[in-house]
Parts: structure tokens; sequence; C-alpha cells
């Protein structure tokens, strides 16, 4: 599997302990940017919604009072760890699961309706299609399913898989069975998308190449529903991000609104001061001493960088930068813990 | 690639009304991926297809039919025990274990995702299994004729052959039922649970002693057996009213077909 150089793993960021109890809604900026407001009575807008949906598997809570929505032409990214409920979202929206509490639409209407999900293109993580089939003929299939599909050799075009098309898709590898898996969601002429991490096992290459097609999809007017661990993925593609975290959705808004949600900074530089010098300064957050400097977290960034200049005139290599989505999340999460 | 998306309606112009010969479409293409799936996987296909007439040839032929105080008509009564043979084997592993390693692998799941009618897969399933009847059982009828001094005539043998493509019916009903209430790890288990004593409880083609004769009435396989036995006019090797193994038929088709449906639908 070839990850891009610059990757960052979110479940590495968000490895920190989250705590025992439910995640509880603690950020007030994050509760006003959350995203489903809207009443089932409107809903015409969204092509799918979640509002106040709990569900639980036995003792697990997986999601507890979720609203969320999905609008024309946009590209949804829904991030958070494994188990936060990333996945029953999108059972839910697509009629596999049911609500114990709560409303889910999909085209203004139950999921299990057949007729929404004809308007819906879905790409799920570990599913053995037949391996004896060619991935033209598993397009063929999956059209055969559709109102009005893409020809195959269209889909084979659009998703980048000629190359596999007489392929048995039991002698492909993952990456590429990934692919064909892609190439089964489009080939539907779908209005709405669901991706569940869909470049896991890419190449740079194939992974460019679907990420180009996402986007092509939205400008025709394909809206986009996508899980990732990819951060890079999300700020890529993304219109919008949702931050699930133990069943809550924690902040939903665009990718600099999200980011935005934690005003703290990161400070590299290199200086003869150390770690037990800075960590007491006011708007320094954590210190962590490297090899030639410091890599300091700040609420106040400008007032901090003042008094490094100030303390250490040999100060060098300084870099401010705003937290990444990484971290964004990662203080999120630790937040509503 | 530009190029080929550069329409914009090619996405936005979604219907969700499906005509009437797209459904039946999708329901035909359904069930030629199944076979074509099922014939590419030698596992299944080999032993399925090949088996059954080879095992007649050396036991329905070779050993029973060179006999020279052979009964009458042993020969046809060979030849349907052994299709029957035929015809049980891609109904019960075809069905059965296929459908619990789908179940287990997320395919059902994606096919309810995506908008695959309802029950086409079931169907599928069930074509595929008449498909390899038809291959399999034709496969003994073929060998019996040419070497199996049978005694039936060719509209016989016809109605033999509808009887035994129909008959995969049941038992494919019955692989479905231990799908849906098995782990694709527990299916080939409780399927070979189930086909031998099927097979060699119900009397098709080995002797059993006279306490056990009383009981073949309790296996489909006894039924089918004597359905077309009776169809093809075989009457020195019927047993029961052919309308009783009929019912028996039909019953074990609604019974285990209901329940595996019903799971499917509680539970996926």
């Amino acid at each position: 599997m070839n990850q891009p150089q610059h990757e960052f793993d979110l479940i590495r960021a968000l490895a920190r302990p989250l705590g025992a109890a439910h995640a509880p809604q603690t950020a007030e900026t994050t509760r006003e940017i959350r995203a489903c407001t809207t009443p089932l009575s409107a809903s015409t807008e969204q092509l799918a919604e979640l509002c106040g949906v709990q569900k639980r598997y036995g003792k697990t809570v997986a999601l507890d009072g979720v609203d969320l929505a999905v609008n024309p032409g946009e590209i949804l990214a829904v991030l958070g760890p494994n188990g936060a409920g990333k996945s029953t979202a999108i059972s839910l929206w697509l009629g596999l699961a049911e609500p114990d509490a709560g409303t889910a639409r999909l085209f203004g209407q139950q999921p299990s309706a057949v007729d929404s999900r004809r308007k819906v293109g879905v790409m799920m993580q570990d599913v053995a299609l037949a391996p004896g089939l060619r991935v033209r003929e598993l397009i063929d299939l999956t059209a055969s399913y559709y109102p009005d599909p893409l020809s195959v050799e269209t889909t084979l075009a659009v998703s980048g898989t000629q190359p596999l098309a007489e392929r048995r898709f039991g002698k492909l590898s993952a990456g590429q069975k990934r692919q064909a898996q892609f190439a089964l969601a489009v080939c539907g002429r779908p209005q709405l998308l669901f991706l569940d991490e869909p470049t896991v096992g890419l190449d740079v290459e194939a992974r460019a190449l679907l990420w180009q097609t996402v986007r092509e999809l939205r400008v025709s007017g394909c809206s986009v529903v996508l899980t990732t661990h990819y951060l890079e993925e999300a700020e890529a593609l993304a219109d919008r991000v949702a931050v699930l975290a133990r069943g809550r959705l924690i902040a939903s808004g665009s990718v600099e609104e999200v980011r935005s949600l934690v005003s703290r900074k990161q400070i590299s530089c290199a200086t003869a001061l150390s770690s037990d010098d800075v960590r007491g300064w006011p708007g320094v957050v954590s210190v962590t001493q490297q090899a030639h400097g410091l890599h300091i977290t700040a609420i106040d960034a400008e007032a901090v960088v003042r008094r490094l200049l100030a303390a250490d005139s040999q100060l060098r290599d300084l870099e401010v930068r705003q937290a990444g989505l990484a971290e964004a999340f990662a203080e999120l999460t630790k937040e509503a813990a | 690639m530009s190029a080929v998306l550069a329409p914009t309606s090619m996405y936005s112009t979604a219907i969700s009304s499906m005509s009437n010969g797209r459904f039946l479409r999708a329901y035909l293409i359904e069930a030629k991926y199944e076979f074509l799936a099922a014939l590419r996987a030698p596992a299944f296909a080999v032993p399925f297809l090949i088996l059954p007439a080879a095992v007649y040839l050396f036991f329905g032929v070779l050993i029973a039919g060179s006999s020279k105080d052979a009964p009458p008509h042993i020969a046809d009564f060979l030849l349907s025990g052994f299709a029957v043979f035929a015809v049980l084997g891609p109904a019960l592993f075809g069905c059965g274990v296929g459908l619990a390693l789908e179940r287990e692998s997320g395919l059902l799941r994606l096919k309810r995702a995506q908008p695959a009618p309802t029950g086409a897969h079931l169907v599928a399933k069930m074509l595929m299994a008449m498909a390899f009847a038809a291959i399999a059982a034709g496969s003994v009828l073929i060998a019996a004729v040419f070497a199996g001094k049978i005694g039936l005539s060719a509209t016989q043998l016809l109605i033999m052959s509808v009887v035994f493509v129909a008959g995969s019916i049941p038992f494919s009903a019955i692989g479905l039922f231990i799908a849906t209430h098995t782990s694709g790890n527990a299916a080939p288990g409780f399927a070979n649970l189930v086909y031998f004593p099927m097979l060699y409880l119900s009397g098709l083609f080995i002797p059993l002693p006279k306490t056990l004769q009383h009981w073949t009435v309790i296996w489909p396989t006894f039924h089918l057996d004597q359905l077309a036995l009776a169809a093809a006019g075989v009457k020195q090797y019927s047993f029961v009213n052919p309308l009783i193994s009929a019912a028996v038929l039909l019953a074990t088709t609604v019974v285990f077909g209901g329940l595996a449906i019903r799971q499917l639908q509680r539970k996926g």
C-alpha cells in the first residue's frame, strides 16, 4: 500500500484517551456550527439527513442524538476515530440499520425505500465481491440495478479502471479492488455518492485519479459523503467536515471553520531556551523539547513569540502555523471527552 | 477522463423508477453472473458437474448394471437415484455455503445498499442451482442412454429431466435456510450434516436394512426420486402416491424458503 508522503492518519492523531463517559458537548463554538438544525418538514432541500438519531448496539452507544445533513452539490467528509459512529451513520442513511430514536431520511423518504437508493452510489469497506467475475462483468451487474446507468465502457473510463476491465476481481490487489468498487459506485449515475474510506490501499496515482473523479462528480451535480482517516483527503476534497466522536457530532463546518474552532497555534524554533524555561509562560499550552529547539503549542502565539525573541536574541528557524486538521480534531475530541 | 465526464447531465439526471423490462433484465443478469461465478469456481463446479455422471457410470453401470441377477427396471431406478444425487449438491452447497459466505463477506449488505431488486440474488442462486442440476442430471441421463441398459423412452427421459430440474428448488430452500441461520464457517458442516443422510438414508441407490427402509419417507430426496420415477411411469419402483411426494417437496420449499426469507429480512 503506497501512502502519500504527507498523509496523516487520523487514528494516530486521535489516539489520546477520550475518557470513559459519553462525550459531552462542551465547546460552545462547536454547538454553534452544528449542521442539522433543519426540521424534517423542510427536508426536501437536503439529500440525506439524520435528525436526533440515536443508535445502540447492545450496551454500546453508536450514535447519540446526532443531527447531520447532506446538502445538494456538496462534498461532506465525515471524520472521526474508529468507533466514532461514522459507519453507523452511513448504515442509517442507506437503510441498512434503523435508528432507535430520531429520524433518518434519504431524498426525503425512508432510506429503506428502494426508489431513494436508486439515486445513490455506494462504496463500502470490507466487501468481497464474486472473485470469479471480471471487473467489466461486475459493472454490468451493478448497472442493471439502476434505471438509467452509464454504459460499462463509460464507467470504466470515468473510474480509470479500463486496465482492470478483463481481470477477475479475486485476482486484483487490494488497491485495485477499491478502484473496481469505486467504478461500481459511480455506474448508476448517482445523485449522492457514499464513499467509505475510498482510498485505503490506493497508490498515489490511483488516489489522485479518484479525487479528480470525485471533484468532477460534484461539478456534474453529484453530492458526496466521504468517510476517511486521511486528513489530506478531507482538506483536498471536502466542502464541509463533520467530526464524530463517541457517537456525537462534535463539530461540523468548512475545513477552515473546524480548524478555527481551535485557536491554538504551533510554534517551532531553534533556541538555547529549555522547555522548563518556557513551560510556565502565559499562553503556553505545552512544550516539547526537540533536538535543536522547542515545539510549543500556544493559545496566544504572538505574545509567546515576542517573549521568545526577547529571551533569546540568537533564536532562529522560527515557524508559526495554524493547527492542521489533525491537531484540531485532537483538541476537539479531547474537549469532548 | 475529463472529456468523459464533461456533460453535466451525466450524474444529475438520476431517475428512480425502473421499467418492468429493466426490472426483469436485472433478475436475468443477476442469474447469468451467478451461474458464471459458480462455473468459474473449480472447487464447486468440477465435483458437482462431473462427479455424478462418473459415479453413476462406475456404480450404476459397471457394478450394479453388469449383474445378471439384476431385477427388471433396476437400471431405471439407479438412473433416477444418481440423478437426484446430481441435483442435491449444487442446491445445498451452492445456495447454502455460497450464500452464507456472501453474507459474512458483506456482499448481501452491499446489495441491499445498492438498489438490487429484492430477492434477485436469492432467485439467481436458485436458478444457478437449477442450471447446475440440469447439466449434472443431464450428464447422468446421457451416460445412462449410452451405457445404462435403461428401458425408458426419450419422452420419459425428458419428463424425468423436468422433474429433476424443478426438484432442485426444495433443496435450494434448505440451502438458503442453512445459509441464513449459520455462519460462513459453520455452513459447510451443516450442509454436510444434511447432505449425507439425505443421500444415503433415502434409499436412492444403496440397499437399506429393513428398519431404515421405513424411514426413507422422511427425506425429501426420497420423494424427488419417487416423483421422477412416477412421472416417467416406472411403476415397479413407485412406493408412495406421487401427489404425496409433490406435497412434501412443496412443503419443504415453503417452510425452509419462508424461514430463510424471514431471517434475511430480520437480520440481513
